[in-house]
Parts: C-alpha cells; structure tokens; sequence
C-alpha cells in the first residue's frame, strides 16, 4: 500500500468556502466545547490529609458545573469490567460496563519542584473526562488525574490511591469494604473517603459525585469499593503448563524482559467482546495483535501501553498472535504476514457464552463480490435490517436478515456506530452488510456471494459508491 | 498494511490570541486544511462551514484565554460538527449527504470515508490527513490515545480495502 496519506491527497482538491468574512461578522452560539476556557476552568483544591500509619496524601478534585463537551456519539469505552493489578496494587475489582476506568501516576503534591512520594491507583468513572490521558512527564507509565476535567454535573468518580512501594504489615481489612464506614470529607462537595489495606496494601478510596450526582450512580461506586479483593494468584507459565485445558476471561499478556509470555493463551470471550489486559514488566511501547495463519497485512490492531493496558476487542472468535513490541522494534518495512514477526505468540479466542454470530460467508474465497451503497434522503428506516431490506436488491422473500457478531454488537440499539448483519439463505451466509450512517445516511458495506445476485440497489437522492 | 507508529507532537503552538489580526492569520493559515478536514469527516459543506466558522468565531471572542489557539479551534470544529451530525441523525431522520451542492467532484476517498463509523472517521482524518497528534485527538474525541491508535489501525485497513475494491 501506499503511503497512509496519500490516499488523503485529493481532499486537498476541495474548495473551501471562505469563511473569515462570516467569522468576523459573527455572534458566536453557546461554547461548543469548555477545555480551555478560564472562566470555566475547573478549580483544583489539593487537600492533604495525614493517615496515621500510611502517611497518604490525597488529592481531592473539587469541580464546578460544566456540561458534557463530548458528544456521545464519539464517546467510549476504554475498558470494560474487570481492573487486575493496577499500576502494581494487588487487588482486582469490578465495575460496571459502561463505566471507565484508567491507572495514574502522580507526584503528591502540585508543586514539581518538591520531591514528593509518587501516588499510583486507579479512577473509575461514569465520565470519560475524570480519565488521565496525558503521559507522566516523570517517566511513569501511567499519567496523573487531570487537573482540568470537564465533568458533567452527573459524574461520580471512584479513585483508588496508593503510594508507590509501601508495604504495611497490618492485617487487612474485613472484605467486602464498605463505603458505610468512610469519612466524609469538610465541606459542601460530595466526597466520601475510606482508609482500608488490602493485599497488605494502605489504600485510601474516595467516592466523589457531582452536584447532580444519580442514587444509581452512587451505588454503582459503593458497589465497586465492595468488589475489591486481593489479587488472586495468577496462573504462571508453569502452572499453565500444568493445566493446558485453562481458559482465562481475560487474555493478559505479560511483556517481559525475555519476550512475549501468555500464560492462558485461550481467553473466552465476553458478551462486548474479548478482554485483553496487559502486564508491561519490560516497559514496552505496545502490543501488536494480528490475525493467525493466511492473515496477510490484515492486521487487527495495537495497543498503546502508555496511557492504557487493557482493552476490549470485537475481534471474531478464532486465532491470532500477539506480541509485545518497542517503538523502535516494530520494522518500518511492509511485512506480508505479520503473524512471522518475531516476538509474536498465539493465542485463541473462544466463543463467549451468549454466542458469536459469524458473518463469514458460506461461499470460496473469490466467489463474492463487495461494494458500499450510501443513500442519500432515503430514510428514516426503523432497523438496520428494514434499511437493508428496502435497500438492496436481489433478496428473496424468504431470505433471513439478521444481527452478527457479540451480544453487545447483536443488541445494540445506536446504529451509528456500526452494525453488522448478515443474509441466510436456505442456512448458508450469501451476505455479509457492515451498516452504518452518516448524518442521516445509510451506509451499506455489502459482501455477498456473487450466485446470490445481492447488491446494492440504486441510490436514492443521494451520491452513491454503486457496489460493482 | 504497514505498522505506522505516530510521535505525538505538542500541539501547533502559536502566540496567544491576542488580536484579532492573530485569529486571523490563524485563519489564513490553517482554515483552509481544517476545513477539508471537517469536510472530509462529516460529508457535509454546510455542516463543515458552520463549524470551521464557529470554531473561529468563538476563538476570537475568548481573545488571549486560549493558550493554544490552533489545538484549541480544530478541537472545537470537530466538536462541533460532532454535534451537529449527531443532531441531525436524531432529529432530521431524511436529511442525508448533500453532494450535488458541492463545486468540486467528490474524491473518492470522500464516499469511502463515509463507509467508516464516525470515530474511525475522525481519527483517520485528523491523523493522516490532518497531522494532528494523538494526544490532541484523544482528547478532543473523549477516548485513551490507544484506543485512537486502534482506530487508527483500523480505519486505515477498511479504507483501503474499499480504495482498493474500487479500482
């Protein structure tokens, strides 16, 4: 292939409209967004606080009513489920699906210029905007929580501190923790703090809501506190060896100083998807992903190790390889299958409980044939499936269009982000429809065996990619 | 396709926008490429117009509060052609691509970019034909920067899939 941005190089035909006279004459709307605005900046109050044992010191995030700045239709879920070993802490939690949750790295106090002990933990969140998503100047693989973050007055964040290398030989804490026993903090914000050793560990967790906080959100924290356990002993190499029959619900891939080791390299799937989490002994940029076998350059994906280490896939079921990689590891060069990359091992996805439903087609490679239909002001269409129905031609009447792929994929109710069906005919696939919209546009991504004579009909109204 | 490891840069950097006449060679400098950018990600002239020239709009009425101005007005078009695309699709339901309104033909790397679902989009397009860092586009898309590399990697599979289908 071509260089990634030449593809790009007709767009830079387009003729912009020239908008500066319009700009100069305008009444700018309502903020479209509030990041940087210092009338909107939220307001960072550092209480430092002593616990008599743990000498922790704890920031505390105090924030002003702002909207959500992100549209929802760009929001996402950056991890799902399950926190094992944050940042090093032995403890596992849950939370739920639709929450985010993201490690950090931090100096305790504001002032850079004070060597202060480091605070390392976890924030869970209902708002995408209480994640640390900047990389730690100091060299942490995890970056600090956000002085800035733009919340919505709904959020309640659950954050977990710990400070780097302290051990405490006190017993632990009764399990399961209870935020019925934490402190509240002075003051009119909602904030509840608890000091609890887990794993032999000094925590300090705080729940925190917003001025407009949900009892259902609140519980949802006090839920996740309650979750929190020591880390059970992961199965190692040795042990997977021993038991070779191991499936994992989470696929975690240890970087390690001698290279790629998954200890439980068969992971069931979920119902979102399959669960990667890695553990970066050796400091590793990322980790590679990349379909086994004849997979060709059809590489899956990657993993950017310095502000996340786990991820959830929608890969299908089946076979890939994995492989911890440097920056400077990765050949620049085209490589026809990236599953010979040296470094990379394998590992399978199993089908999750709830079930995948393939797309694949019934029909020999080379007997499909593929296009994408958009239609223009051809909607509004109830379903994806009545879309597809009323929009492609060569259908029989007793033609089955249905969801593919996970549960969380099938039972989707927001079809702009992508939905996949797929046409039986007679219990073989003969199509295959990635379904999107654009605005108000449906998108078609039809594959479909060519003795099925399924296309893409004419667009309507619109400027159509006629499938071929 | 080939492993592309991007090196996040500091966002484009200018002197605070302090006059009018810095906005304005903001303007004139980059207005241009955002604007295919936006254009490139919605599919849509008027959606990309009011949101290159509210983006600007609010940058002149915030003066020197914004730090770095250019990071800060692609971050608010895509925001706010976000939001507009978003809006449409809930309360416009028949309003689709309005391409016959164009004064250019339509690249066809347009009609395959409207194939990708709208975070694919946006990533792909501020990435590689934009140039913006990950750090900035993470931000202003809401995800972790290697949820945008994912994206990335991605979007750059099904696109070219679909360039190469058509030829």
């Amino acid at each position: 292939m071509s260089h990634p941005l030449d593809v790009f190089d007709p767009i830079d035909d387009l003729t912009p409209t020239d908008l500066w006279s319009d700009i100069a004459h305008r009444r700018p709307g309502p903020d479209p967004e509030p990041p940087v605005s210092p009338s909107r900046r939220v307001r960072i109050i550092v209480v430092a606080f002593l616990i008599a044992a743990a000498a922790i010191v704890v920031p505390i995030v105090v924030i002003t009513q702002t909207p959500d700045p992100i549209p929802s239709d760009t929001q996402e879920v950056i991890g799902h489920g399950v926190a094992r070993n944050p940042m090093g802490i032995p403890i596992t939690l849950a939370y739920p699906p639709d929450w985010y949750a993201g490690k950090f790295s931090q100096s305790s106090n504001l002032d850079p210029t004070v060597d202060a002990e480091r605070q390392v933990g976890l924030v869970i969140s209902n708002a995408p905007g209480a994640m640390p998503t900047v990389s730690d100047s100091e060299g942490a693989d995890a970056g600090p929580l956000p002085e800035n973050p733009d919340l919505p007055p709904s959020y309640v964040t659950v954050t977990i501190i710990a400070i780097e290398g302290e051990q405490s030989t006190r017993p632990d804490s009764d399990l399961p923790l209870s935020m019925d026993t934490a402190k509240v903090a002075p003051g009119g914000a909602n904030i509840r703090y608890l000091d609890a050793r887990v794993g032999g560990v000094p925590l300090t967790i705080q729940v925190q809501g917003g001025p407009k906080y949900s009892d259902e959100d609140l519980a949802e924290a006090d839920a996740i506190v309650a979750s929190i356990r020591p880390e059970e002993l992961r199965v190692g190499a040795t042990a997977a060896s021993s038991n070779p029959g191991a499936i994992a619900d989470v696929l975690v891939i240890d970087c390690t100083d001698e290279g790629t080791v998954v200890a439980v390299p068969v992971v069931e799937a979920q119902d979102d998807g399959a669960h990667f989490e890695v553990d970066n002994r050796s400091g590793v940029d990322e980790v590679l992903i990349a379909p086994a076998g004849d997979g060709g350059d059809d590489w899956g994906g990657d993993m950017d190790l310095s502000s996340a280490t786990s991820h959830v896939f929608d890969f299908a079921p089946g076979e890939l390889m994995v492989g911890c990689f440097t920056d400077e590891g990765i050949p620049r060069v085209q490589v026809r299958d990236w599953s010979e990359l040296p470094g990379m091992v394998p590992v399978t996805i199993a089908e999750p409980a709830g079930g995948y439903v393939s797309a694949d087609l019934s029909c020999p490679a080379g007997a499909s044939s593929s296009g994408i239909t958009s239609f223009g002001n051809s909607g509004p269409f109830p379903t994806p499936e009545d879309a597809a129905r009323a929009l492609l031609i060569g259908l029989e009447g007793t033609d089955l269009i249905e969801r593919a792929g996970y549960p969380a994929q099938r039972s989707a109710s927001d079809p702009g982000e992508g939905v996949l069906l797929r046409v039986v005919r007679e219990g073989e696939v003969v199509a295959s429809i990635a379904y999107s919209e654009v605005g108000a546009t449906p998108i078609l991504r039809v594959e479909a065996c060519e003795q099925s004579s399924i296309t893409g009909a004419p667009a309507v109204g619109g400027s159509p990619v006629p499938a071929p | 396709m080939a492993p592309y490891t991007s090196v996040d840069k500091d966002a484009v950097v200018t002197e605070p926008a302090e006059s009018w006449a810095d906005v304005e060679r903001l303007y004139r400098e980059q207005g241009a490429k955002l604007w295919r950018a936006v254009m490139s990600f919605s599919g849509d002239r008027s959606i990309t117009d009011e949101a290159v020239a509210e983006a600007f709009a609010q940058l002149l009425a915030r003066g020197d509060g914004v730090r770095h101005p250019s990071a800060w007005v692609w971050k608010a078009a895509f925001r706010v052609a976000a939001g507009e695309l978003q809006r449409r699709r809930r309360t416009s339901p028949s309003t689709g691509y309005q391409v016959h309104e164009d004064p250019d033909p339509r690249p066809e790397v347009l009609a395959a970019l409207a194939s990708l679902p709208t975070v694919q989009r946006a990533v792909v397009v501020m990435h590689d034909y934009a140039d913006r860092p990950v750090s900035e586009i993470a931000e202003t898309l809401g995800i972790a920067r290697s949820t945008v590399r994912v994206h990335l990697s991605q979007a750059r599979r099904k696109l070219r899939k679909t360039l190469e289908e058509h030829r």
